[in-house]
């Protein structure tokens, strides 16, 4: 049997390309509407296969478009226990008491935001098969904390600097 | 010049001139027939008929046909006797000739058909229904000659005209063409005097003798008419003649017409054998058969290559890049291969794979060829040289993402990371291709092929590629 699936994917393989649906579901993706808390995030994701990576940036909620602008950044975070099932991902925030920034010595715009302070051991469990171009899900620190997010893709280049915050130089 | 010198010379040309001599006279009909013919020699095919002897048409009565005998046909057998020995040849001789005609689909329908008419011609003959009979006995005897029944039985069609010629006078017509043609077919054929009605005997003579003096002799005996069916075409037909004292040879080819002749005034086997000689020279001698020009070639194709591995160190995938290939072509069916291609790995199907491996395979060896027209199916085994840049692989989601030290070890770090370096690898390869033709010397190509490696300087968990080349390429010669 696993001979003949070993040759069902060499045949298979003949395609050019590597892509498929193992990449599903993997770009950038940002919170549609601020969390009641105040925060919005932006994901990061790379997926493969059943693997789920990346990073979240999460920014103070503004009332303007200028919510994700890179000098309202307030912390990043890796991915960490990523797993994706289908069009499930489920990860948790890397260390979420040490929040990362962009570069080591960042300054942030808000003065609240230097240094960022910590998030709650922050899971997500969201579902990209529920609508396109939208990831539907829930977010918590623990089961009694947990709302409702969506996110809705984004184009531009996945980032992939989320390095320990130092503060300004 | 010294004279020494011219002496010395003089004396080294005589030594060299038998020499010189053989190697000329080794080039004759002759001496190719003395060493001895090959089996594919292409012979010319020649068709003897049986001999026509017309002496007794001269003779008197039926008692003088009959003693002239001898030497005109014993000449004649052997004059067939001695182009029976030239193996240059592929003789049908005269016997062989009438079984042939007698082998003919339509001889036996139409001898059947005509033997009926003949019968039935008789009858009518006999019961005085004088036109009945002559209609019959005319279509008895076109039907005997139309399957050339008056080579095989002569007399028997010789009768039918002769009682065409008899029903013919009894009903006030003119006799004479059939008695003529009686007597072409059966030169000793005479009426019976005190049996045959007088006023037939003399119309009979009377048409012997019109033979003898008039031109309708050579008309009627056709020695020059052109092929009949029963002879294949390209071949060449014999017709002998033999008169009073002299043998004459027709030989028709398809391109000339030749005749000779011998007079039988001596030894008959002699006058054989001088006709034979000259007539042999006219025939063609054959032809040794044509040496086959096999197709040398050279043969350059290159264009798009694709390789993927049955056994990986991740799933698989696919590597994609260029190839060429020089096929020459040594003899009929048998080349010489010479391949390279060199790829680029595209990513797996879950990029395992950390940075694209660059492949060169180089494959050599000896193959077959079959043509179908513009179609060519070739096979290659021989051997291969493959260099494969460092194989570089993680399974770990972070390390594919992020490099190593741009996240925390725990995240990802060098032991998740497997890395082989580049190797060398030789092994066995073959191929099997096809390739068509589609304008002049362009030609399409598609080519598969397979690898065992045996030696490996590391081992980086690729094995037994498997690889696909489309390409265009150019026949130089």
């Amino acid at each position: 049997m696993k001979r003949i699936a070993h040759i069902a994917v060499f045949l298979a393989s003949l395609s050019l390309s590597g892509c498929g649906a193992e990449r599903d579901l993997s770009g950038i993706w940002r919170q549609a509407e601020c969390s009641a808390d105040g925060w919005a995030y932006e994901l990061h994701l790379g997926r493969y296969g059943d693997g789920l990576t990346g990073l979240v940036v999460r920014y103070r909620c503004k009332a303007s478009v200028e919510t994700f602008a890179p000098e309202n950044e307030c912390g990043c975070f890796l991915i960490s226990t990523g797993k994706a099932a289908d069009d499930v991902l489920s990860f948790a925030l890397y260390r979420p008491t040490e929040p990362f920034g962009p570069t080591a010595d960042f300054e942030a715009e808000d003065p609240q935001c230097r240094p960022p302070p910590p998030d709650c051991a922050r899971t997500f469990i969201l579902d990209g098969g529920i609508t396109t171009e939208r990831l539907e899900g829930t977010s918590g620190c623990t089961q009694d904390t947990v709302s409702r997010l969506s996110f809705e893709s984004v184009k531009g280049k996945l980032r992939t600097n989320c390095v320990a915050y130092e503060g300004p130089s | 010049m010294k004279p020494g010198v011219g002496l010395l010379l003089l004396l080294t040309s005589l030594q060299l001139l038998p020499t010189v001599a053989a190697a000329a006279g080794g080039d004759s009909d002759a001496s190719r027939l003395h060493e001895g013919l090959p089996r594919a020699f292409v012979k010319p095919h020649v068709v003897v008929y049986p001999v026509r002897d017309i002496r007794a048409l001269g003779a008197q009565d039926a008692a003088a046909a009959k003693g002239l005998q001898g030497e005109g046909v014993e000449a004649w057998q052997a004059f067939e006797s001695l182009l029976r020995a030239r193996e240059n040849l592929r003789l049908t001789d005269s016997r062989a000739q009438i079984l042939t005609i007698q082998r003919a689909g339509v001889y036996r329908e139409l001898l059947q058909r005509a033997r009926d008419d003949a019968a039935a011609g008789y009858t009518a003959y006999q019961e005085v229904r004088l036109d009945e009979a002559i209609e019959r006995m005319r279509a008895a005897e076109a039907s005997f000659v139309l399957v050339e029944h008056h080579i095989v039985r002569p007399k028997e069609v010789a009768r039918v005209a002769l009682t065409q010629g008899l029903a013919l006078l009894e009903s006030g017509q003119d006799p004479a063409p059939a008695f003529a043609r009686a007597l072409l077919f059966d030169p000793a054929l005479r009426l019976r005097v005190g049996f045959d009605r007088a006023e037939a005997i003399e119309a009979f003579e009377s048409a012997r003798k019109g033979l003898l003096s008039g031109p309708s002799l050579t008309e009627g005996l056709q020695l020059r008419t052109r092929r009949p069916p029963s002879v294949p075409k390209g071949a060449h037909l014999v017709r002998g003649l033999v008169r009073v004292g002299r043998l004459s040879v027709t030989i028709i080819s398809p391109d000339a017409i030749r005749e000779d002749s011998e007079p039988l005034d001596g030894d008959p086997q002699e006058a054989a054998s001088r006709l034979a000689s000259r007539l042999w020279c006219c025939l063609p001698f054959g032809r040794f058969p044509a040496r086959k020009t096999h197709d040398r070639g050279l043969y350059i194709d290159a264009g798009f290559a694709y390789n993927t591995f049955y056994d990986a160190p991740v799933e698989a995938f696919g590597n994609t890049g260029a190839a060429a290939n020089v096929r020459f072509i040594l003899a009929e069916g048998i080349g010489l291969d010479l391949n390279a291609s060199l790829t680029n790995s595209n990513r797996d199907r879950e990029e395992d794979l950390r940075d694209s491996i660059g492949i060169l395979r180089i494959a050599a060896g000896p193959g077959l060829e079959k043509r179908w027209g513009r179609w060519r199916l070739m096979t290659t085994v021989g051997f291969e040289y493959a260099l494969h840049s460092a194989v570089v692989t993680t399974g770990n989601p972070a390390c594919k993402l992020f490099e190593v030290g741009q996240v925390p070890p725990t995240l990802c770090s060098e032991e998740d990371i497997d890395r082989v370096d580049g190797a060398q690898l030789i092994g066995l390869h073959g191929s099997v291709g096809v390739a068509v033709a589609v304008a002049g010397r362009v030609y399409l190509t598609a080519r598969a092929s397979t690898a065992k490696y045996i030696f490996r300087t590391d081992d980086s968990g690729l094995k037994l590629p498997f690889g696909l080349q489309f390409g265009l390429g150019y026949q130089l010669f």
